[in-house]
């Protein structure tokens, strides 16, 4: 994943290598011990998941306080639970952070 | 030395040479840009000992205001360079020459405090009459960047104006919206409503179709310059409250030079 942007502004455009192989469930939010670490205050500790479910790569909010949204191409679209994601997507977590889920 | 009592006459004389929206296309052999200082008259003062002399022209980005307390001395300081030369100096407006942000960076409290709580308006009237863009050999600049509703440049130069937010949804997004190369498309920013990320594909096409070399902006805090599509898209920060670099472009001829400052 590349972030779009983030309060850390020394993020913006770097890329996270995200592999299944390695991790099979990828974890997202503000703690050290998530595999992607986002230092935003607006991030929950444990805010949203990462798993391909055979060839599907699904995206989970977990309860995170702010939310997680998935671009729909008009606006962001709040995602309950778990939703498929497809390869470039673009998705917010809370108020400050949107990532671009890239290619593979 | 500019005294802060001395920036309401300074920026009302000012007002009178601004020109609307967008201003005239210039080509000069070397050239100045300058991205937000918001505040940092030390910084501007800096710029001015450093390149009036040695410079055909000096482009300031805007955001001259707000985080910090000495925005009526910025804004004193680069006015009256203005006047001295009017044709040496462009002050761009940005997102924080507006009642939008000043209530709350600090520049509504700060002229209060030195000028009195009339003084305010005086400021508005500046800031609404300050040009939202400039094409200098061939970039185009402005604070934010392209909007949605933007094709061509020629378009600013018949948007609504005077706007004092601005309202126009077109002036709002030159003055608020950010470059990703790495999106395509316009999505919407994280800075709220009516403000957008421009992508690569819209960015090359609105370059290609207005045969332009690139966009020179300001509006992110970035640790001195950030370059997007390969440097086509330039971004200046030139104040030094974020603890990160103040830089500065030189333009000389067709070479573009980064001065850290």
């Amino acid at each position: 994943m590349v972030f779009v942007n983030t309060p850390a502004q020394s993020l913006i455009k770097s890329k996270v290598p995200i592999e299944f192989d390695d991790f099979p469930l990828v974890s997202i939010g503000r703690s050290p011990e998530n595999v992607v670490v986002i230092p935003d205050q607006e991030v929950s500790r444990k805010h949203a998941e990462l798993t391909m479910n055979g060839t599907k790569l699904m995206l989970k909010d977990l309860n995170s306080k702010n939310g997680t949204f998935l671009y729909n191409g008009k606006e962001f679209q709040q995602v309950h639970d778990s939703v498929e994601v497809k390869p470039n997507s673009i998705v917010k977590f809370g108020t400050g952070t949107i990532v671009r889920l890239t290619g593979e | 030395m500019i005294e802060a009592l001395d920036t309401p006459r300074l920026i009302l004389e000012a007002k009178e040479k601004m020109e609307g929206p967008l201003l005239d296309s210039r080509r000069e052999k070397r050239v100045v840009f300058v991205g937000d200082t918001h505040t940092a008259v030390d910084i501007t003062q800096t710029i001015f000992d450093k390149y009036y002399d040695n410079s055909d022209l000096i482009v300031f980005l805007g955001d001259y205001v707000d985080r910090g307390v000495t925005g009526v001395e910025n804004l004193g300081l680069i006015t009256s360079k203005l006047l001295e030369d009017p044709t040496k100096i462009i002050m761009l407006r940005g997102n924080h020459e507006s009642p939008l942000t000043n209530p709350y960076y600090g520049f509504v409290e700060e002229v209060t405090e030195k000028l009195g709580e009339a003084a305010y308006d005086k400021f508005k009237e500046f800031f609404q009459a300050m040009p939202y863009a400039v094409v200098v050999n061939g970039y185009l600049c402005l604070h934010g960047g392209i909007a949605t509703t933007l094709d061509n440049v020629a378009q600013i130069a018949d948007l609504p104006f005077p706007d004092l937010n601005p309202d126009d949804p077109t002036a709002f997004q030159i003055l608020w919206n950010d470059p990703r190369d790495m999106i395509e498309g316009f999505i919407p920013s994280v800075r709220g409503d009516g403000a957008y990320y421009y992508g690569s594909d819209v960015t090359e096409k609105f370059l290609a179709e207005n045969n332009l070399k690139g966009i020179i902006r300001g509006h992110e805090v970035v640790d001195g310059f950030r370059e997007d599509l390969g440097g086509k898209v330039m971004t200046i920060f030139t104040s030094k409250y974020h603890g990160g670099a103040a830089g500065v472009l030189v333009l000389e001829d067709d070479k573009m030079e980064k001065v850290t400052l």
